[in-house]
């Protein structure tokens, strides 16, 4: 399993496709995983969409972003190499780093960029195989996240769904072993 | 740094309507940093400085700490004269647009050059003869309406946004020729204006691309009555041909003058008063047309034209797609920018271009 801190810090998609896919999921990665933060420059966005009150009560901690973090995202954001990020990505980044937590994304230019910051990244699925790995969840439900957040989400090609089938087979032959 | 957030202090205060001390005031930062801040004279100020001010304009610190773009070759004129802070502001958007969308063709490899069309015999002065010319370049057939004028733009590879913004009323559009491949026509289209003039707007600045190339220049800022004649006088032969708008205004013989009007602008896809001009030009209608037109569409329809209210219009779903948007959502797709930053690119909240992304990646 790859490195990851044990607090979770989630972007606005994923955030998004758990709230669609399996809301309850979120206690679960809390009590197993660590602490599930957002931080505050989505909270605007998903309040569009969502209860935030609601979001705060399935385990979701709002992670304040500083004028400093503020700062620092802008002067990443401006580098020619970053210009496949936004101002929020990199706000983002800079949190991850800041409070050493995971960062949950299925952007592939924002998981570069957490490469680079040397902060840890996890797929959304790495997330749901870690709760299973850890009997936080059962087979079946993980293969239901599949399902589900397949139907929703563009991130989640034929090859992506493979690789998770097969990995949280892989598991559950260690499991069984 | 500092002179990116002086120049930026000073336009985003201005577009607020605020005094130095009133942002004073209301950001909670001394009036003597406020001055030395707007005048270059601080040292880099802090974050929490700078927060403080973008919170009281309601603007991000990344606002202040980005520099505005310019763009030297923009033909960007106005009949009312615009505040310094909006002219900048409007470049800075258009220049971002064109910038963004050479960055979305670079990272997926489709970049594209604008392929310029034969020259504008200015000796010869017959714009509706230069119009059949540039039809035919552009393999359009002379017996055919433009269903599609984006797709016009497109294969010469001039690149279109119908920006969601107004900055102000008598605006509706510009076009750029700052290289190449940044060649490009932005029409404001708020939703507020018929989709006849979105479609009128973006050959009319196309055509400024065709006959004025001298005139790119940012510096010139009030707009010349002939060169806006001219794009008009093109635009109008380009979408509605002299000999075809014939052939359909004899089609239309036998019906009532106000619904002959109404049945050529739908065919050709333009305003009645496009037609009405057209008429006159052509000597088939007297000049007071403009006043009886009205009041006979009254009494056909007992509705009323006022209010630029356009009779038998399109919807707004006619106007063409621009090929940003599908670039953007292509750049998702691929991983080549965040969906955040598609989102930004197309001015919309993040979990829309994630809809929009997704249903481009075929899941409905």
């Amino acid at each position: 399993m790859k490195r990851y801190s044990p607090a979770l810090l989630l972007d606005a998609c994923v955030v998004s496709d758990i709230l669609n896919v399996d809301v309850e999921i979120i206690s679960l990665i809390t009590q197993v995983l660590g602490a599930v933060y957002v931080p505050s420059v989505i909270v605007d966005e998903l309040r569009r969409k969502f209860e935030l009150d609601e979001i705060i009560k399935l385990g979701f901690e709002i992670l304040e972003v500083s004028d400093e973090a503020q700062y620092a995202a802008t002067v990443v954001k401006n580098q020619k190499k970053y210009r496949a990020l936004t101002q929020n990505d990199c706000a983002c980044l800079i949190m991850a780093s800041q409070t050493n937590c995971s960062c949950v994304t299925n952007d592939f230019a924002l998981q570069k960029a957490c490469k680079d910051f040397n902060v840890a990244v996890l797929w959304e699925l790495e997330v749901v195989l870690m709760l299973y790995e850890r009997d936080g969840i059962s087979y079946e439900r993980a293969e239901r996240y599949l399902d589900k957040l397949k139907r929703i989400s563009f991130y989640i090609t034929p090859q992506v769904s493979e690789r998770f089938t097969t990995e949280l087979n892989q598991i559950k032959k260690k499991k069984e072993t | 740094m500092i002179q990116t957030v002086a120049v930026n202090l000073k336009r985003f205060r201005a577009e607020q309507g605020l005094t130095q001390p009133e942002l004073a005031k209301k950001s909670g930062v001394s009036i003597s940093s406020v001055k030395t801040l707007e005048t270059c004279k601080a040292t880099n100020p802090s974050a929490k400085t700078l927060g403080a001010l973008a919170r009281a304009l309601n603007r991000t610190i990344g606002d202040l700490l980005t520099e505005p773009l310019r763009l030297e070759r923009i033909r960007f004129r106005a009949k009312a004269s615009f505040a310094q802070y909006r002219r900048i502001n409007v470049v800075n958007l258009c220049a971002r647009w064109l910038d963004d969308y050479c960055y979305l063709e670079d990272v997926l490899g489709v970049a594209s050059f604008f392929k310029p069309l034969p020259p504008f015999n200015v000796a010869n002065d017959d714009l509706g003869e230069y119009a059949n010319e540039v039809r035919k370049a552009l393999e359009i057939q002379p017996d055919a309406p433009i269903y599609d004028v984006a797709d016009v733009l497109r294969k010469r590879s001039v690149k279109l946004w119908y920006c969601p913004q107004r900055p102000a009323d008598a605006v509706y559009g510009l076009a750029i020729q700052e290289s190449p491949q940044a060649t490009g026509v932005v029409v404001f289209n708020d939703g507020k204006i018929s989709t006849e003039r979105v479609i009128f707007t973006t050959v009319h600045e196309f055509a400024h691309l065709l006959l004025h190339e001298d005139s790119f220049k940012s510096e010139i800022t009030q707009e010349s009555k002939t060169e806006e004649r001219q794009a008009d006088a093109f635009a109008s032969y380009f979408l509605m041909p002299k000999k075809l708008f014939l052939q359909q205004w004899e089609a239309s013989v036998g019906g009532r003058f106000v619904e002959r009007v109404l049945r050529v602008k739908r065919f050709f896809r333009v305003s009645y008063l496009t037609v009405l001009h057209r008429l006159v030009e052509e000597k088939l209608v007297d000049p007071n047309v403009y006043v009886k037109f009205p009041i006979a569409y009254r009494e056909t329809t007992g509705e009323s034209l006022r209010n630029h209210r356009e009779p038998n219009a399109l919807s707004p779903f006619d106007v063409p797609t621009d090929r940003f948007q599908r670039l953007a959502c292509e750049a998702a797709l691929a991983g080549k920018i965040t969906v955040d930053r598609a989102a930004e690119m197309l001015s919309v909240p993040t979990l829309q271009a994630y809809e929009l992304i997704n249903q481009a990646g075929g899941i409905v």
